[in-house]
C-alpha cells in the first residue's frame, strides 16, 4: 500500500462509461414519467389525494417508494415535475429520500447480498433507518418556506401552476409531454454526466484500502464508510453487494454506507442542484451526515451474522 | 440551433447505448441483468429524438392566444445561452471521448487501487460457481488418465470442468477460490493441473517472487468491480503488465495468516486474446 491516488485516464473513462451505461435507462424511465406527469396530472389533484394533516403526508411520502420505486438518479426530476404540480415539499422530500432504499427491488438485492452476514435483519435494519432518515428531514423540511429551499424558478413555476388552467388538446398535450421530457432529459443528464466524472475520478483513483484499518473503531469505520459511500457514488440497487464485501467492518458501518450513499454522493449533490437552492443543499447534506452518522454510530446495533 | 442540438444530443446518446449493446461491448461493462435496459433506452432515446423533432415544431396555439408559459420544458426556439452551449458540451464530448478512450479493461492502476482479494469470503457477493462440484472428474482416476484427444466440448456447460489438451483442468480464478473455502474441494485439487486465464499482475517488490493471476469480478457495473487474484510462484516472466495469458501450474493452498489462499506453481504460461466475456460475474 505505497500510494493513496493513483490515476489512468484509461481506466476513468472505462469506469465512467460503465456509470453512464448503468444510470442513463433509469433517468430515461424518470423523464418519461416526468413528461407524463407534467402534462397529464392536472394541477391539484395531488392537494386533493394526499392528506392535509402534514405528518401523514410525511410518512406518506416516505413509504411512497414501495409502490412507486426509483432509483435517486431518477427521482430528482420526478420530484421536480410533482412539486410543480402542487406535491408539499415535506411529502416531497420524504419521496425523494426515502424511495431509493424504501422499495422492493433494493430489499431484494440488500437480502441477496448479505447471505451469511444477517440477511433478514441487515434488510429491515437498512430500510428501517432509511424511512426514519427521511421522515426526519422531511420533517424538518416542513418549517422552511419553499424559497429557501426550491430554487427560484422551480418556486416561482409552482405557484404559477397552481392558478393555470390548462386548454390544450390531446396533440398539444402529446407535445408537451415530448418537450418536458426532453427538457428533463437535458438538464438532469448534464449533472449526471458531471457528477459521474467527479466520483469516478474518486472512485478509480484513490486507494480504497486506506480504510481498512479503520475497521477496529466503530465511529471511524462508521465514518469512513459513509464517505467512501459519498465518494464511490454507487446505484442504491447494487450498492449493498459492495458494501457486503466489508466483512471486517461492523454492521453499523454498512448500514451507514447503505443509508447515507443514495442519498448523498458526489453525483448525487449536483443533481440535486437541479431542484434546489446551493445553501439548502449544504444544509441538507449537513443534516444527512449528522443524522446518519449520528443513528449508526451510537444506536445500538449489533452485528448481524448468519 | 437549439432545437438541432437537442436533436444531435438525443440521437448521440441513443446511438451510443444501443452501439455498445449490439457490438457487445456492454459485457465488459454491464452485468447481463442490465443488458436490457441500455437496449430499452438506447431505442427509446431514438424515438424520443424523432418525437422532439416534430414536437418541436407544433406550436400551442391556445397558449400563444392567452400568453402562458409551461415551466421545465425544452424551448426549441429560444436563443443558444453561454450556459446552455456548456451543458450541450457536458453532453455531447465527455461520452464520445470516454468511448473512443476506454478500452474496455482494467488497467494495473484500478487492480492496485481497488486491492486484489485472494480469499474469497471478501467478496460475499460472489455466488458459488456453476456446476455440480460433488460429482466434477477433477479428481476422478479414470479421467486423469486422459490424453490429448479429449474432447472438451462434450463436457462444456454440463456439471464438469473441462480439460485442456494438456489434461490440466480449466478453471476460473473464482473457482479456485471457492475450493479455497471448502475442506474436500481443496484436498481434491492440491497439486492438480490446473489452467486459468487471468491478467498478468507484475510483483510487487515481495521477497517470495512470483507474481499475481488476476480476473476481474463484477456485481453491477465495471465501476463496482473487484480484481480476483491467484498468487503464481516460479522464475521470472516476460509478459506485458496486466496482458491476458493463461497460466497452466499445480494447485497449492497455503495458510496466510491464518486464511487458506490459493496459489499456482508455475509450468507454463502463454499470452493469449482477452476473452469475450473480460469479466465474471
Amino acid at each position: 500500500m505505497d500510494h493513496w491516488f493513483w490515476f489512468s485516464l484509461p481506466d476513468f473513462a472505462y469506469s465512467f462509461l460503465s456509470v453512464v451505461l448503468e444510470g442513463v435507462p433509469f433517468i430515461f424511465a424518470g423523464v418519461v414519467l416526468s413528461g407524463l406527469i407534467d402534462v397529464f396530472l392536472p394541477p391539484r389533484v395531488l392537494a386533493r389525494v394526499l392528506p392535509r394533516h402534514p405528518a401523514a403526508g410525511i410518512l406518506l411520502g416516505g413509504a411512497l417508494g414501495a409502490v412507486l420505486p426509483m432509483c435517486e438518479c431518477g427521482i430528482v426530476v420526478v420530484i421536480r415535475r410533482l412539486l410543480q404540480k402542487g406535491l408539499p415539499l415535506s411529502s416531497a422530500m420524504a419521496y425523494m429520500l426515502a424511495a431509493p432504499v424504501v422499495n422492493p427491488i433494493v430489499a431484494v438485492s440488500t437480502y441477496a447480498a448479505f447471505r451469511g452476514q444477517g440477511p433478514l435483519e441487515m434488510m429491515l435494519a437498512r430500510i428501517g433507518l432509511s424511512f426514519i432518515v427521511a421522515v426526519i428531514m422531511a420533517g424538518l423540511v416542513h418549517f422552511l418556506r419553499r424559497g429557501f429551499v426550491l430554487r427560484a424558478d422551480l418556486a416561482a413555476a409552482s405557484a404559477a401552476d397552481d392558478d393555470h388552467h390548462d386548454h390544450r388538446g390531446g396533440k398539444e398535450k402529446a407535445a408537451a409531454a415530448v418537450r418536458a421530457a426532453t427538457g428533463d432529459f437535458l438538464d438532469v443528464t448534464v449533472f449526471f454526466v458531471l457528477g459521474a466524472a467527479v466520483a469516478t475520478l474518486f472512485n478509480t483513483s484513490v486507494n480504497q484500502q486506506l480504510i481498512m484499518p479503520l475497521a477496529e473503531d466503530r465511529v471511524l469505520a462508521v465514518g469512513s464508510m459513509m464517505a467512501l459511500a459519498a465518494l464511490l457514488s454507487l446505484c442504491s440497487t447494487s450498492d449493498a453487494f459492495v458494501a457486503a464485501t466489508f466483512t471486517a467492518f461492523p454492521s453499523a458501518s454498512k448500514l451507514a454506507f447503505m443509508v447515507f450513499g443514495p442519498v448523498v454522493d458526489l453525483k448525487l449533490v449536483f443533481i440535486y442542484s437541479l431542484v434546489f437552492r446551493k445553501r439548502f443543499i449544504v444544509l441538507l447534506v449537513a443534516g444527512l451526515v449528522l443524522l446518519v452518522f449520528g443513528l449508526c454510530a451510537f444506536l445500538p446495533i449489533p452485528d448481524f451474522r448468519g | 440551433m437549439k432545437r438541432i442540438l437537442t436533436l444531435v444530443t438525443l440521437l448521440l446518446w441513443g446511438g451510443t447505448l444501443l452501439y455498445f449493446r449490439a457490438s457487445g461491448r456492454v459485457v465488459s461493462y454491464l452485468h447481463p441483468q442490465f443488458h436490457p435496459y441500455v437496449l430499452a433506452a438506447g431505442l427509446g432515446l431514438l424515438l424520443l429524438a424523432a418525437l422532439w423533432w416534430w414536437a418541436s415544431r407544433e406550436t400551442d396555439a391556445g397558449c400563444e392566444a392567452c400568453g402562458c408559459h409551461h415551466d421545465g420544458e425544452a424551448e426549441p426556439r429560444s436563443r443558444l445561452s453561454a450556459g446552455a452551449a456548456f451543458a450541450f458540451v457536458v453532453l455531447l464530448l465527455p461520452v464520445s471521448a470516454a468511448a473512443f478512450i476506454s478500452p474496455s479493461q482494467f488497467g494495473e492502476a484500478m487492480v492496485m487501487n481497488r486491492g486484489i482479494v485472494t480469499d474469497i469470503s471478501q467478496l460475499p457477493s460472489a455466488g458459488r460457481p456453476a456446476g455440480n462440484w460433488d460429482d466434477a472428474p477433477a479428481w476422478d482416476e479414470e479421467i486423469d488418465e486422459a490424453d490429448a484427444t479429449w474432447d472438451q466440448t462434450q463436457e462444456e456447460g454440463v456439471e464438469y470442468f473441462t480439460r485442456g489438451p494438456d489434461g490440466s483442468i480449466q478453471l476460473e480464478t473464482l473457482d479456485l477460490l471457492f475450493a479455497a473455502q471448502e475442506p474436500n474441494l481443496r484436498e481434491e485439487f492440491e497439486n492438480q493441473r490446473v489452467s486459468i486465464v487471468g491478467q498478468y499482475v507484475p510483483p510487487r517488490g515481495g521477497a517470495g517472487g512470483g507474481f499475481d493471476l488476476v480476473r476481474m469480478f463484477m456485481v453491477c457495473c465495471a465501476a463496482d468491480a473487484r480484481p480476483l487474484g491467484i498468487k503464481v510462484t516460479g522464475e521470472p516472466v516476460a509478459v506485458p503488465r496486466m496482458g491476458w495469458v493463461r497460466i497452466t501450474g499445480l494447485a497449492r493452498f497455503e495458510d496466510n495468516g491464518g486464511v487458506l489462499e490459493p496459489s499456482l506453481e508455475l509450468e507454463k504460461i502463454e499470452e493469449v486474446e482477452a476473452p469475450r466475456e473480460a469479466m465474471l460475474y
